[in-house]
């Protein structure tokens, strides 16, 4: 029988003595716990569904193999995320230069259909422009706007300073506004 | 430039509800004054309410848990060589042991054998037995170089192409 999904941070530390002192079916505690910010950074990141689960997966399993060396300074939970965020980069980049050549076409392609099927729709449009921006900033914004976790721990789990999370959030909400200005131009314009 | 780029990082500040009551005040006054400013502030709100509308925490799959546990003591999915690089690496043993084979069903390396001798060697030979002389034949070497070369490439098919495949397939289908 599992445990219950809330529990404190003491209690979370005790879990985790438990764990390593041999437990280990108590990792699913955690697991249930933190399962849903873990999938949905993955998913930020490499915007796949099955591939996120996996990073996600990932990312539980190698937090245990590294158990003893978490040092209990931070948060599990933010040392948790960075591991995921890592894991979610490292095979974003490498998938990226696999299907680097795949990807491109088929963005071209959606941008095409999209713009002939839902002209009107800024929405679309926004989510493309959202995925325009750089990795770090699309991701930044994005957690940011889940409002889960504060600034000084998103900027954690990120492995970012403070301020370049701020940056970075103000810059992407900047380029899309930006975008959008564009788009009711070119609207305007073909009316 | 530099001043429409505060006026914008002011402008995130005061729809993120930041800064002091007195200080909000302010802004919005100087908002309702000037029409450029409103118009910027209606861009930011439209991609503030855009972004609001996200959707939040997304849920993975019910047996979520269940997998990571099965899986804490397995290996991990992903391999060091890349598929990719897997099949560059798969065609360039492949491509080795057919030329290997052509030569070696050619005759190429019948003729090629060779005697190694120790005799000649300025060190004692009492404390360590060392064969005095090792035929070394180039056909086995090659037979064996083909051999191995077979082994790594059934290796590397399996780690770095059809296991990463059908993991990946069974895990898509029991989403």
């Amino acid at each position: 029988m599992r445990q219950k999904a809330v529990i404190t941070i003491q209690e979370e530390y005790s879990l985790i003595d438990q764990i390593l002192a041999g437990e280990e079916a108590l990792y699913a505690t955690l697991v249930d716990k933190y399962k849903s910010f873990a999938f949905t950074i993955a998913l930020k990141v490499v915007n796949n569904r099955a591939e996120a689960e996996e990073i996600a997966q990932d990312g539980f399993i190698k937090a245990f193999h590294y158990l003893k060396k978490f040092n209990r300074e931070a948060k599990f939970s933010t040392w948790l995320y960075r591991i995921v965020f890592n894991t979610a980069i490292s095979y974003k980049r490498k998938s990226k230069q696999q299907f680097e050549s795949i990807e491109n076409s088929i963005v071209t392609y959606s941008e095409r259909a999209d713009h002939e099927l839902e002209k009107d729709d800024k929405r679309v449009f926004l989510s493309q422009a959202l995925e325009k921006l750089s990795e770090a900033d699309r991701v930044a914004v994005q957690l940011y706007y889940i409002k889960e976790y504060s600034l000084e721990e998103t900027a954690e789990i990120l492995g970012q300073n403070i301020n370049t999370l701020k940056v970075r959030v103000h810059r992407a909400r900047q380029r899309l506004a930006d975008e959008l200005k564009k788009i009711l131009k070119e609207e305007a314009l073909t009316l | 430039m530099e001043k429409s780029k505060l006026t914008d990082d002011e402008l995130l500040n005061y729809l993120d509800g930041m800064g002091t009551e007195a200080a909000r005040k302010a802004l919005k006054e100087s908002i309702i004054k000037n029409s450029v400013i409103q118009k910027r502030l209606k861009e930011l709100e439209a991609i503030h309410f855009f972004l609001q509308n996200q959707k939040g925490l997304e849920q993975p799959s019910k047996n979520f848990t269940d997998k990571v546990i099965q899986r804490l003591h397995a290996k991990p999915s992903f391999t060091i060589f890349s598929p990719k690089n897997g099949l560059i690496l798969l065609i360039g043993l492949v491509v080795a042991s057919g030329l290997a084979l052509i030569l070696l069903t050619a005759g190429s390396f019948d003729q090629l054998h060779t005697v190694f001798n120790f005799n000649s060697l300025p060190i004692k030979t009492e404390a360590i037995k060392i064969p005095k002389t090792i035929p070394f034949d180039v056909k086995t070497f090659v037979k064996v170089f083909v051999m191995l070369n077979l082994v790594i490439g059934f290796i590397l098919l399996d780690r770095t192409i059809l296991r990463p495949i059908f993991q990946r397939r069974s895990e898509r289908m029991s989403l």
